[in-house]
């Protein structure tokens, strides 16, 4: 078990975005987290990677708790996030950018571009490596984000609403992206609202609603489970 | 220098201009002997050096200060003191006067870099203020208002004052640079550029911040010495002047390109030329320059010279100055 | 301790704080809206203290009454400058430090063109009351500093009410809250905007007459209390209306205790102490974020 989220809850004055929110991670699997929009998935993903602090509840990486701990700290100890509105550092080229992410882990600069370039190869993004990020579409830069996550070496990979705003061919790349970057050994918590997506990737689901979970399984699991489908999947999966 | 001449072999574009422009600084003193143009020239690579080491902090890594009159001002100081009281030699004053500068930057950047907002920039600012008290009210310790005078220079002509800013500029620019190559200057700049992207890539955003803050602040205090030994004469309210050191830093690097390698240097040219140039006509006037000539560059040309001007024709990258 | 110098000085502290309280109220107002710090705010009350004193020179008007006039001149001033200057820099998208950096020259300006007008040397209005002081309790009250302060509470209060009952009140905290929400809300955002300047220059040009009686002016007064106007806004918390009330009163008090206890000229110390203190662990401010 890599990561184990117990008893998970956040409010914000008053306003409960994350209940009581239990679920683990194997190493290797890819865990998709799904639920409609203000079901907490975000929050959740911000609790884990240091950017808020619970307010009950532990998250244990490896069987150490790592809590509360900051931001920098917690990428350096191995899980890295994507952002939902992506953040690239605009002035840097795409190549600089994604030295920044490997960094964390080499400190030398001359071996840090040569691993970055490693990376862009395995994303496919080389050709690109020289442009200034502010000078990308909306697919690239979102592809740049993960680039730049999976520079940083990281055991736990979280993607938070990678897809948002693809076309149909940028999202079959992403899935066979999503899909190389588990046979390298990367365990992946993927939150996402296209449910063709989630539904072929994900070894395993969790839902939420309310902020609560409401359902925990696999991918057919899920799809049938009458609670699941009140709450959110209905016809939006049958039109997909 | 053997990276220099490869660079140069390597016909790295850029190069050439550098070498060129070191050259005939070098050899001008040799060739000219107008006073006053070298002393122009003095000030104008005393405040580019000024601008570059402002740069790092506020250009660089996004930490912009208006009051590094603290550590310019503590820096004269320190030099001076040492000198005066205990007989430090003026060039181990030197050193001091850096370390100095970074020691005050310690407290100030670890109080307020861990927040987000115009809090730093003006902090600062108020300890640039609570210096000047401080060293106008402590008489015993500083003389107060009546100032230090050198009467021993550490130099004894113009010429060598001009090789020896023209050294420490070298050594400034280098190091920045070299930094800038390094794993921190890319810290530095994604800092700058989106601080929460940092932190969720690994970086301890503050503990950066505070090195950018303690080098910049280590190599103003080192200018702060130069200009005491330079003048001679250092009082609270000319070292630690809100207008005529710490806004006028800022004034160079913005008119020349905030952010940019070379931007300081140009802007230093032309805020020195400009104040000599109202100083004969007009002596009030040169702060009223600054002031107009900040409105003008923000409104105008947000990106400064050097800024602008690569815009227009380059990408604006972090790779080292051109 | 003597129990009643204590109270004196407390008492003294605070008058001076209701002033401070309202020369920060203006830095408060503008950088909750726009999230600047207005750097030329401290030369800005130099503009309502000039107007004041040329007013009682040329004219005889009392600074009580001159009130009336220095607040629409400064209103219209600070929409000039936020129109004209300031306005389009925002509107670039440019960074903060630009904004800040803007507002600095701005006050760089005024300064000099005062310095150059005026001369650098020292002026104060005089008046009948200039000295006047009534004991109440066995405390010694200034009289002007008494009606300052009665008046600065006053005029937070109005503009309390004024951000809370009115319709160009609620725009304004609109836009303070969340600029494009109240723009996509029909709130013009710029206009807005000239407003809130230009208010925030009229509340710190009235101070500028409030202040005459009991201060001097000179050209760079400014400097100093755009450094003390930070320092309330800090203490009290950014944006709120009432951290700035309570950050006056708290260095106006801090001043007085340092004034009597430590020595004059360092009576600013223990006003910096606090403003560290409060920096390290609270910064938020002790009022914190309200909204307004």
């Amino acid at each position: 078990m890599l990561l184990e989220v117990k008893g998970l809850s956040k409010n914000f004055a008053g306003l409960r975005a994350v209940h009581n929110v239990d679920f683990t991670v194997q190493k290797g699997e890819i865990l998709g987290l799904i639920g409609p929009n203000g079901a907490g998935k975000t929050t959740i993903f911000n609790m884990i990677s240091g950017s808020l602090k619970p307010n009950e509840g532990r998250i244990l990486f490896k069987e150490r708790d790592i809590t509360g701990l900051s931001p920098p700290r917690i990428c350096l100890l191995g899980i890295t996030r994507t952002f939902q509105i992506v953040k690239p550092l605009p002035r840097l080229t795409v190549l600089e950018n994604v030295m920044v992410g490997v960094f964390s882990k080499v400190k030398d600069a001359r071996k840090a571009r040569g691993r970055a370039l490693e990376v862009l190869e395995f994303t496919e993004q080389l050709p690109k490596k020289d442009l200034v990020a502010s000078s990308l579409t909306l697919g690239e830069w979102k592809k740049l984000e993960v680039s730049r996550a999976l520079a940083t070496s990281p055991e736990i990979l979280l993607l938070d609403e990678c897809m948002a705003g693809l076309n149909t061919k940028e999202i079959s790349d992403a899935i066979h992206l999503i899909g190389k970057i588990r046979e390298r050994g990367v365990t992946i918590i993927v939150i996402e609202h296209v449910m063709k997506v989630i539904m072929s990737i994900s070894d395993r689901i969790v839902v939420l609603n309310h902020g609560e979970k409401i359902m925990e399984g696999t991918p057919e699991q899920v799809a049938n489970d009458p609670e699941v489908i009140k709450a959110y999947l209905g016809e939006d999966y049958a039109k997909r | 220098m053997r990276h220099l001449t490869s660079m140069i072999r390597k016909k790295k574009k850029g190069v050439l201009p550098i070498v060129i422009l070191l050259v005939i600084l070098i050899i001008l003193p040799l060739v000219l002997k107008n006073q006053y143009i070298l002393h122009l020239i003095i000030l104008v690579m005393m405040w580019a050096a000024l601008g570059i080491s402002w740069n790092l902090l506020g250009g660089y890594t996004g930490q912009v200060s208006f009051g590094h009159a603290a550590f310019f001002g503590v820096g004269a100081y320190a030099a001076c003191l040492l000198h005066t009281k205990l007989g430090v030699s003026l060039w181990a004053g030197f050193l001091f006067a850096g370390v100095a500068g970074a020691l005050i930057s310690i407290p100030i950047g670890a109080i307020c870099l861990r927040l987000r907002g115009p809090y730093f920039a003006l902090s600062v600012l108020a300890l640039a203020e609570v210096l000047r008290l401080i060293t106008l009210h402590w008489k015993s310790f500083t003389e107060g208002a009546v100032g230090i005078l050198l009467i021993v220079p550490v130099m004894g002509e113009k010429v060598e004052y001009y090789y020896l800013i023209l050294g420490l500029g070298i050594f400034i620019m280098l190091t920045i640079a070299y930094i800038l190559k390094r794993r921190m200057g890319f810290y530095f700049i994604a800092i700058r550029e989106d601080e929460d992207a940092a932190e969720a890539l690994g970086i301890f955003t503050t503990r950066y911040k505070l090195f950018s803050l303690i080098v910049s602040a280590f190599f103003t205090g080192i200018l702060g010495s130069f200009f005491a030994n330079y003048t001679q004469f250092i009082d609270p309210y000319i070292v630690f002047s809100i207008g005529e050191v710490s806004i006028a830093m800022v004034l160079v690097v913005v008119l020349g390109g905030i952010g940019t390698f070379w931007g300081p240097v140009v802007g230093a040219l032309i805020v020195v030329l400009l104040s000599e140039g109202f100083r004969s006509f007009f002596a009030q006037a040169s702060i009223l320059v600054y002031g107009a000539l900040i409105i003008i560059v923000i409104l105008f040309l947000p990106r400064g010279i050097v800024g602008s001007i690569k815009a227009k024709y380059h990408l604006y990258t972090v790779s080292k100055g051109e | 301790m003597d129990i009643s110098i204590l109270i004196q000085t407390i008492v003294s502290g605070i008058l001076v704080g209701g002033l401070y309280a309202l020369i920060a109220l203006g830095m408060t107002l503008i950088f909750g809206v726009m999230r600047i710090i207005n750097l030329a705010h401290g030369e800005f009350l130099m503009v309502g203290m000039y107007t004041c004193f040329w007013l009682f020179k040329l004219w005889g008007v009392d600074p009580y009454l001159s009130i009336i006039l220095s607040i629409p001149l400064l209103f219209f001033l600070g929409s000039l400058f936020q129109r004209y200057v300031i306005l389009p820099v925002i509107k670039s998208r440019a960074p903060g430090e630009n904004q800040i950096l803007l507002t600095a020259g701005i006050g760089l300006v005024l300064a000099n063109v005062a310095l150059l007008l005026f001369s650098p040397n020292y002026f104060t209005v005089l008046t009948s009351y200039s000295n006047a002081t009534f004991i109440f309790k066995k405390i010694s009250i200034s009289l002007p500093l008494f009606w300052d302060f009665l008046i600065s509470i006053g005029i937070t209060g109005i503009l309390y009410l004024f951000l809370m009952k009115t319709d160009v009140g609620s725009s304004i905290r609109a836009v303070a809250q969340n600029p494009d929400a109240a723009c996509l809300m029909g709130i013009n955002t710029d206009r807005v905007m000239i407003y809130t300047f230009g208010i925030g220059s009229a509340l710190v040009g009235a101070a500028g007459s409030l202040f005459m009686p009991v201060y001097y002016v000179f050209p760079s007064i400014g400097e100093l209390f755009t450094l003390k106007a930070f320092i309330v806004v800090v203490l009290g918390g950014m944006g709120s209306a009432i951290g700035a009330l309570v950050g006056g009163l708290t260095l106006g008090v801090a001043e007085s205790i340092g004034a009597t206890y430590i020595s004059m000229g360092l009576k600013d110390g223990l006003g910096f102490a606090i403003f560290v203190l409060v920096l390290i662990f609270k910064p938020s401010g002790l009022v914190g974020k309200t909204r307004f």
